[in-house]
């Protein structure tokens, strides 16, 4: 590869990196500091390292599009139920101001916000 | 989605839709239940419409008249110091509704003698106190005027106090609405009247409702069964979790409901309660969050009948309490901020924008920009998707 290639191959990384940098919200879940950012995308808060590698918690945001569940009848918060679908599990987080959020955990310990796990399901 | 009062008309009309159910216990209890409604809807219709006939006459807050008042905008505003709720799969939205308005109105009258109203203690209060003969349930819904009468009668330990004594339940991993949740299932199947006993029946009961996965679930149910908390009932639970805590008296008035009249009657008793710079609680349909056309009333309720009247609820009204906060003139239309208990970053698809405090700690009433956002606390409606929707409305007396 020439060294002008090399050097655009370089430009083009850095700038894929700025444009998914983060500014991260601190939030506590399960009485463990985690990094919180926006996924562009996804129109989703996710876990901070969502924005860099492949995560568990972008592969829900993925599996539950077009999902559709049923509210009828239902009583409980329709993001629980989206979360279960994809084998997540429901934990709260809470922020520095004690403000809370209910977040979809994958597996692989990333988050994804509940609400938005139910919003990405309406959509077609 | 959470349950107000509604509720109990949700059950009413599934059972009449379903028809006889084939468990005995069920049709016993909806049977219950469907006397203590009407009972209840009755009463409502009573109390409802004596405060109706005080309001001043309706102003069309859809046109282009529509003057801005936000309870968030000032620096020193109450809801600076109350956090964004995440009620999570608990049905406690009218207590969360309820421990915002108490709080607003606490610290806006400068009284510092406690923290904050916890709203789950605030659900396990007004159940304790409230219901003469005790269902085996107490996040089946309710009514944001109860949770604050009972307040007012009972007082409450502060939320620091409440927070301390559930820390080792909360150790197992559940929130406090899912710890309130389990104990509710679990007592169903073991303690009711008609309980059987079935360990499995009750743990798929809890995965169904709240995602609980069978680790977190037996941890709780450990820690549960060490504190003689297992199976035991809602009212036992509350003297024996919060023994010893300091009762702090509630010094507010009791809340004024509005639940009969037009669309626009239910902003005007909103505009009544903004324009005395104080918050409204707001019992609506949910649907129109996500769907602006979504309407969970059927709109044909005239006279003196509350707008929550059984045959004027759909089915998929989706019940819920909330709390609004301003109201304000977006690109022609007047627009009420909602301030939801669907956790921190609540942005839904119908919302003409969302408020927020900014990564800076600074207010902001229409956030655009989402990397800007810490939270969002809350979000602007249209008040001709809102107002449709909407059953009653709560002010301070």
């Amino acid at each position: 590869m020439s060294l002008n290639k090399t050097l655009t191959a370089i430009i083009f990384l850095l700038n894929s990196n700025a444009a998914f940098a983060c500014d991260e919200l601190s939030w506590t879940v399960n009485g463990k500091k985690e990094g919180i950012c926006y996924h562009k995308r996804y129109e989703a808060m996710v876990s901070a390292i969502c924005l860099d590698k492949k995560c568990g918690a972008v592969e829900f945001l993925k599996k539950v599009k077009g999902l559709r569940l049923s509210d009828e009848g239902i009583v409980q918060n329709p993001g629980s139920r989206n979360c279960k679908f994809v084998n997540g599990t429901v934990v709260m987080g809470a922020n520095e101001r004690g403000s809370q959020n209910a977040f979809c955990q994958a597996k692989d310990g990333s988050l994804v916000d509940l609400s938005a796990l139910g919003l990405q399901a309406k959509k077609q | 989605m959470c349950e107000t009062h509604y509720i109990l008309c949700n059950k009413l009309i599934r059972l009449r839709d379903e028809g006889p159910l084939s468990n005995i216990r069920s049709a016993w209890k909806d049977k219950v239940m469907r006397w203590w409604s009407l009972l209840f809807l009755g009463v409502v219709g009573t109390s409802v419409s004596h405060g109706y006939g005080k309001l001043a006459p309706y102003v069309d807050t859809t046109s282009a008249s529509c003057p801005e008042v936000d309870l968030n905008k000032d620096k020193n505003s109450p809801f600076n110091k109350i956090p964004m709720y995440d009620q999570d799969g608990s049905n406690l939205c009218y207590a969360y509704a309820a421990s915002e308005m108490v709080d607003y109105y606490r610290i806006k009258k400068g009284d510092t003698s406690y923290d904050l109203t916890n709203p789950v203690y605030a659900g396990w209060a007004t159940y304790y106190k409230n219901k003469t003969i005790k269902d085996s349930s107490l996040d089946d819904g309710g009514r944001a005027n109860d949770v604050i009468a009972a307040l007012r009668e009972e007082g409450v330990c502060s939320d620091k106090e409440v927070k301390q004594k559930l820390s080792q339940l909360t150790s197992s991993g559940a929130s406090e609405p899912e710890i309130l949740g389990f104990l509710e299932v679990v007592y169903k199947n073991y303690g009711g009247m008609f309980a059987d006993k079935n360990w499995v029946k009750t743990y798929g009961e809890v995965s169904q409702r709240m995602s609980m996965d069978c680790d977190r679930q037996e941890n709780l149910k450990a820690t549960l069964e060490k504190k003689g908390l297992f199976s035991v009932a809602p009212t036992v639970v509350l003297s024996k979790t919060f023994t010893g805590c300091k009762s702090n008296p509630v010094k507010i008035p009791e809340l004024e409901m509005f639940t009969v009249g037009s669309d626009g009657d239910m902003g005007k008793a909103m505009d009544k309660a903004l324009k005395g710079g104080m918050p409204a609680e707001v019992n609506l349909c949910s649907g129109f969050f996500d769907d602006p056309n979504s309407r969970g009333l059927r709109g044909g309720i005239a006279g003196m009948a509350p707008r929550s009247w059984i045959t004027n609820i759909k089915k998929d009204c989706g019940s819920h309490a909330v709390v609004v906060s301003g109201r304000m003139n977006i690109n022609g239309s007047c627009n009420y901020l909602v301030r939801n208990s669907y956790g921190a970053f609540w942005k839904p698809d119908g919302a003409t924008a969302c408020a927020c405090k900014t990564r800076s700690g600074e207010y902001k009433q229409l956030c655009t920009d989402p990397n800007e956002v810490a939270e969002y606390v809350g979000c602007w409606f249209d008040s001709k998707n809102l107002l449709p929707n909407v059953g009653g409305v709560g002010v301070f007396k």
